[in-house]
């Protein structure tokens, strides 16, 4: 129902201003401080997202997430030093996430002899999981097909909104503090811009590990003198490297084995409290689902 | 050793096996064996790379690699598709088939065997060019299915469809239509007669059923095959894989079942196994829970929903690898 609503919203919202298909083509960035685009930046807020497009949510903090008790219990078995494994270090930021992470995006259009677009590609996310938007009503592929970081996407214009589905992801995350996703998610989008802005909406979908659908928008703005590809560092190990994509798959912690797997066991995640005790909330609150989205919420807690 | 004293070991050695499992069958026939997932009978071909095309849909993953000496074939898929396999091979290449492996002993990996074996074919070298394909196995694999029999005593498989060539060194290595190719034996995973096999080259391995990404690890306690020998099967495959830049593509590992996968895919599934592991470790070994109490502990909870399926339920993988962590299997 939510969903259904949200959607609405959307279309309805697109309609009223643009009744035809928008450019989305161009260099886009997310806004930030420091970042003088005209004043545009000043208009939007740099809170919620601050922290996920620099190092990172804090662990435990799963408020707002409708998972289940299957991503909790994996949310909770997740320790951050798997990262620094060299099987998970060059890991991209899965479709299920990439817009809310690290990303100055760079649109391209396929034309055909009309002119008309056959296809997007969405490049810039974090390590590049470059996406194409197909447009030319192709199927998604067999059910036998890899599965990638920016999984298989097919999109129509609706109303000066641009819709796609995504489907064929990875294994991967929708919080970068270790909420997963499974490789049957599905990830509906949402792409509107208005004037200099462009607003990104996603639906994931996850018949494993969510319980309603998770929700997400952020906005970028346009850049005229376009991104620049080297504009943030991979990894501290690549200083020095102007290559985005580049990352060397290296071990950044001590293993006591040649094939480690950091991991939590049940009841023993150290952190679970700790963001809960500096924001001022029950513990469970942290621990999500999906009544933990809902204004009315507050007001639980406060009874 | 001569050829004569060598079968004779061999056979010597086979005999004192069969007795070892007749004196273990009554404590086998209680375990578990595991069931492959439901065939959907819809064939699909999708080219891999390289030289390389998986053949999907009719039982468990079938690989072809083909090109100008002919085509090599790993698994059979499952009884009762022979002739859309077989026409499916044809359409990808119209060389003869020369070489077959199975990957184990598990029914959607044989069950093409016998009607491959008859079609014109054979190897590329030595006595047997030309006069049938050569169809190559861990020795394991040719024992069970040269030993095995019904209730009635009558024979399970065929003849025809046991492996010609019952490899027992630990990797068995080979080149064909120009590439290398890597046989290597996956000890005691989902049996004891596993083998994944690695074609250099098209950079594609192949893994059997030690890895499907459709289902918990299948484990076949009565063959041999043992939780942990998974775990390291999954390990050695990882030290075969090289991902492509950012974790993607690269080699591409074809799973016993399930879609086309590569080494992150790879990496997701064997850390499951690790993190289930350790839960059952603590669960079973240091707190010394009986099995109705792993259960109710919920030690695969994360993975039930996307693994657990009716043929192959997670308490079923906790009834199989119990024993394991108790040291009785």
């Amino acid at each position: 129902m939510i969903k259904r609503l949200f959607c609405l919203a959307i279309l309805g919202q697109a309609f009223s201003v643009h009744a035809q298909e928008a450019d989305i083509v161009g260099s886009w960035n997310q806004p930030a401080p420091g970042l003088s685009l005209g004043g545009v930046a000043a208009l939007f807020g740099f809170i919620e997202d601050a922290i996920e497009r620099a190092d990172g949510p804090p662990v435990v903090d799963f408020l707002g997430i409708p998972l289940n008790e299957e991503a909790l219990s994996r949310a909770l078995a997740y320790d951050s030093a798997l990262l620094g494994v060299p099987e998970h270090v060059c890991m991209r930021h899965p479709s299920q996430y990439s817009y809310w992470g690290p990303a100055q995006l760079r649109i391209a259009a396929q034309l055909d002899y009309n002119l008309d677009a056959i296809s997007y590609t969405i490049g810039g996310t974090f390590r590049r999981a470059d996406r194409t938007i197909w447009l030319d009503g192709r199927d998604h592929p067999s059910e036998y097909a890899p599965h990638t970081w920016a999984g298989f996407t097919t999109g129509h214009w609706e109303n000066g909104t641009l819709i796609t589905t995504t489907t064929h992801l990875k294994w991967g995350w929708i919080r970068r503090n270790g909420v997963p996703s499974s490789d049957q998610a599905t990830v509906t989008t949402y792409y509107q811009r208005n004037g200099d802005v462009l607003t990104i909406t996603w639906f994931v979908d996850d018949p494993h590990y969510l319980t309603d659908t998770y929700i997400k928008s952020v906005d970028f703005i346009v850049t005229p003198r376009g991104i620049s590809t080297a504009s943030f560092t991979v990894e501290a190990a690549d200083t020095g490297s102007d290559v985005f994509s580049q990352c060397l798959n290296r071990a950044e912690i001590f293993r006591p084995e040649l094939h480690y797997v950091p991991h939590y066991l049940p009841g023993e995640n150290p952190f679970i409290g700790e963001w809960a005790e500096e924001i001022g909330v029950p513990v469970e609150a942290t621990l999500g689902g999906a009544e933990t989205a809902y204004p009315e919420y507050k007001e639980q807690l406060q009874e | 050793m001569t050829p004569y004293t060598l079968r004779l070991f061999k056979t010597i050695q086979s005999a004192s096996l069969a007795l070892i499992l007749c004196m273990g069958a009554t404590s086998l026939s209680a375990q578990i064996v595991p069931t492959e997932p439901p065939i959907s009978g819809e064939l699909e071909v999708l080219h891999v790379q390289g030289n390389v095309w998986l053949i999907a849909g009719v039982g468990g993953n079938i690989v072809v690699q083909a090109s100008e000496q002919g085509v090599f074939v790993v698994d059979t898929g499952a009884n009762g598709f022979s002739e859309e396999v077989i026409a499916a091979i044809a359409k990808i290449s119209d060389r003869p088939i020369r070489y077959l492996v199975n990957t184990s002993i598990a029914a959607q990996h044989i069950g093409g065997n016998a009607e491959m074996a008859g079609l014109t074919g054979g190897s590329t070298r030595g006595a047997e060019r030309g006069v049938r394909i050569n169809a190559i196995a861990q020795e394991n694999v040719l024992f069970r299915m040269s030993v095995g029999r019904n209730s009635d005593g009558e024979r399970i498989y065929p003849q025809l469809a046991w492996p010609t060539d019952g490899y027992y060194e630990p990797q068995r290595g080979q080149i064909f239509n120009g590439e290398a190719i890597d046989i290597i034996h996956m000890p005691n995973a989902y049996s004891d007669g596993d083998s994944i096999v690695y074609f250099r080259g098209s950079n594609v391995l192949v893994s059997g059923d030690v890895f499907s990404n459709t289902s918990l690890p299948m484990i076949d306690y009565a063959k041999g095959g043992s939780f942990q020998g998974v775990i390291s099967a999954l390990d050695r495959m990882l030290d075969i894989t090289i991902s492509d830049d950012l974790a993607e593509g690269g080699t591409y590992v074809i799973p016993g079942h399930g879609y086309i996968s590569d080494e992150a895919d790879l990496v997701e599934y064997r850390d499951m196994t690790y993190i289930v592991r350790d839960r059952l470790q603590r669960l079973i070994i240091e707190e010394g829970l009986s099995l109705e109490q792993v259960k109710e502990a919920q030690p695969v909870l994360g993975w039930e929903s996307r693994y657990g399926r009716p043929e192959w339920t997670v308490d079923m993988f906790l009834e199989a690898v119990y024993n394991e962590f108790q040291g009785k299997n």
